[in-house]
């Protein structure tokens, strides 16, 4: 586990996807810095809980606000929720995996995609990046994906959303640089979440936990890396692997993976 | 220059932005393969004028469609102007740039730059994807561009939304490949096109190894690319080295350095008229600098 500076970033952190997953071990992390947290996710129960959770282990202040950042206007609300508050660091990870040919999805669907994978980081970046920098210090951790640096086939749209993000916040790192506003992107290498349970991938394939995950996105946060991909093994793997191979690979395993799915139900 | 088989890539060719620069160079090689072409952008008498002169010239058939891809639904006004046309080819070219810091822009022109450079090639390949796919046989051609390929310090939303291209792009490539349907994403660094003096370089700062390319040479190289169906390819030696040579992180920084330069050498009111503040009604129709449609010629696709 990683602790962060609370006179950075603090002393209020803004994270949202936070109900479960790699969202909620950031809530964790950042509430055993003592920071206080704005909670964000779609489902509400389990956003009171994991705040009442960490108020009562680490003496912090929770809000948690039941957002849908699909929906284009959830900026408004999220405003009458912080802006009383003094946020110094947002770690903006909602996100969804959609898994499936291209044209298996519903227009709609892709379009959804676009809103929660892209729209919602750049409206967060764009909104609380002015605040950051008008305070001079703090930071933005946004979460990309592994399928950022080459299209994945089968993922198409969401791994062309991931390439969004990690070339978005690549250039807010270098721009914020001026205003002491550090910004990462954090890929995570194949972490054991329940969204990738849900995608298919069983515990051997994602050996990555949450907490290594996180711990080194807030230790790329620290040192004000543009990027980051977690876990060792995958880092080599990345530089090494040239990027026609890595797409045919990924796109074979995911092929495989959704296959299996289909054959299950 | 080569020529498309027609068989393959047409009868008809669909071209958006195809009013100036790369999407007019794009008109031209389509036009002498043989292709009828579909012409697409915001400005309908250039589309007209283009559509004659090569029509005069290659003994092709035209139709123009004046639509403006940051619109909400201009995919249904799209799709009705086309749906009696068998298009085998497209060339999804259109796009902006939009040069300044990031916080300083109008979250209304990111919005509809979003749409513009996003929004729109998700929807025409996923339109004319499903009819090639159909056809099982046939070419996509998205426009990227080398700024697509990491952080461009003060390019914030065009470097992401050309990396989005790029990376769906690739993806499609695996995924239309078995039937038969070719898709290409096409990297041009800097083409002497209006689009390049709109971004805010001069040509002249430019170092010389990195002088902008013909446009010709740019629509060559990617219809060559297509052809043989390659995934992506970055146009001209010298971008595809710099590429191969320098890490995302090192690109970041010297595209930011040299930006920083270029951007220091002009006066405050030119740079970020985005900003908040500016005249919003008129935000819309402004290129990436801030000039408005009304005072440009020619720039505007």
């Amino acid at each position: 586990m990683k602790r962060i500076e609370k006179n950075t970033f603090g002393p209020w952190a803004l994270v949202t996807g936070a109900s479960s997953g790699i969202g909620k071990e950031f809530a964790r992390q950042l509430a055993a810095s003592g920071l206080n947290l704005v909670l964000v996710a779609r489902r509400l129960p389990l956003l009171e809980e994991v705040g009442r959770t960490l108020a009562q282990a680490y003496s912090i202040d929770y809000r948690a606000l039941a957002l849908d950042l699909s929906q284009e206007n959830f900026l408004e609300r999220l405003e009458t929720v912080t802006h009383d508050i003094d946020i110094g660091l947002v770690v903006s990870n909602a996100g969804a995996a959609t898994p499936g040919t291209f044209l298996s999805h519903d227009r709609e669907q892709l379009h959804q995609t676009v809103r929660l994978s892209v729209l919602a980081h750049l409206d967060l970046a764009h909104h609380f990046g002015e605040k950051l920098a008008s305070r001079k210090r703090g930071g933005m951790i946004l979460l990309s994906g592994m399928g950022a640096s080459q299209g994945v086939p089968y993922m198409a749209n969401d791994s062309a959303t991931r390439a969004y993000v990690l070339t978005l916040g690549e250039t807010l790192n270098f721009e914020l640089k001026k205003d002491h506003v550090h910004v990462t992107v954090l890929l995570p290498g194949p972490t054991s979440t329940p969204l990738a349970e849900k995608m298919g991938f069983d515990a051997r394939s994602t050996p990555l936990s949450v907490e290594q995950t996180v711990s080194e996105g807030l230790a790329a946060l620290i040192a004000n890396r543009p990027s980051h991909l977690s876990g060792a093994q995958f880092r080599i793997m990345n530089r090494l692997m040239p990027r026609a191979l890595f797409r045919e690979m990924n796109g074979n395993m995911l092929g495989k993976v959704l296959t299996q799915k289909q054959q299950v139900q | 220059m080569k020529r498309l088989d027609t068989y393959t890539f047409g009868p008809w060719a669909m071209i958006t932005g195809a009013s100036s620069g790369i999407g007019k160079e794009f008109a031209r090689q389509l036009a002498a393969s043989g292709l009828h072409l579909v012409l697409v952008a915001r400005r309908l008498s250039a589309l007209e004028e283009l559509g004659g002169e090569l029509a005069k010239t290659f003994g092709i058939h035209y139709r123009a469609i004046g639509l403006d891809l940051s619109e909400e639904n201009f995919l249904k006004k799209m799709e009705e102007a086309t749906q009696d046309l068998d298009i085998g080819l497209v060339v999804s070219n259109a796009g902006a740039t939009l040069t300044g810091d990031f916080l300083t822009m109008d979250y209304r022109v990111l919005q509809q730059r979003l749409r513009l450079n996003v929004k729109a090639h998700l929807d025409v390949m996923y339109h004319f994807g499903q009819h090639l796919v159909q056809r099982r046989r046939g070419g996509l051609l998205l426009v990227a561009s080398t700024a697509g390929l990491q952080g461009i310090p003060f390019s914030a939303e065009y470097a992401a939304a050309k990396a989005y291209v790029l990376s769906l792009g690739e993806a499609l490539h695996v995924e239309f490949q078995k039937v038969g349907v070719h898709v290409t994403v096409l990297l041009p660094g800097a083409t002497d096109t209006p689009m390049l003096l709109d971004s805010g370089i001069d040509p002249a700062d430019l170092p010389g190894i990195m002088k902008p390319m013909s446009p010709e040479r740019c629509v060559t190289e990617g219809l060559a690319a297509l052809g043989t169906n390659r995934a992506t390819h970055i146009a001209g030696r010298m971008n595809r080295i710099m590429a191969a040579l320098l890490p995302r992180s090192h690109a970041t920084r010297l595209y930011g350095s040299m930006t920083a330069r270029v951007l220091a050498k002009r006066s405050p009111e030119e740079v970020g008229t985005e900003a908040k503040g500016a005249n919003q009604l008129d935000a819309l129709s402004r290129n990436s600098l801030g000039a408005s449609a009304k005072e440009e010629r020619g720039r505007v696709v």
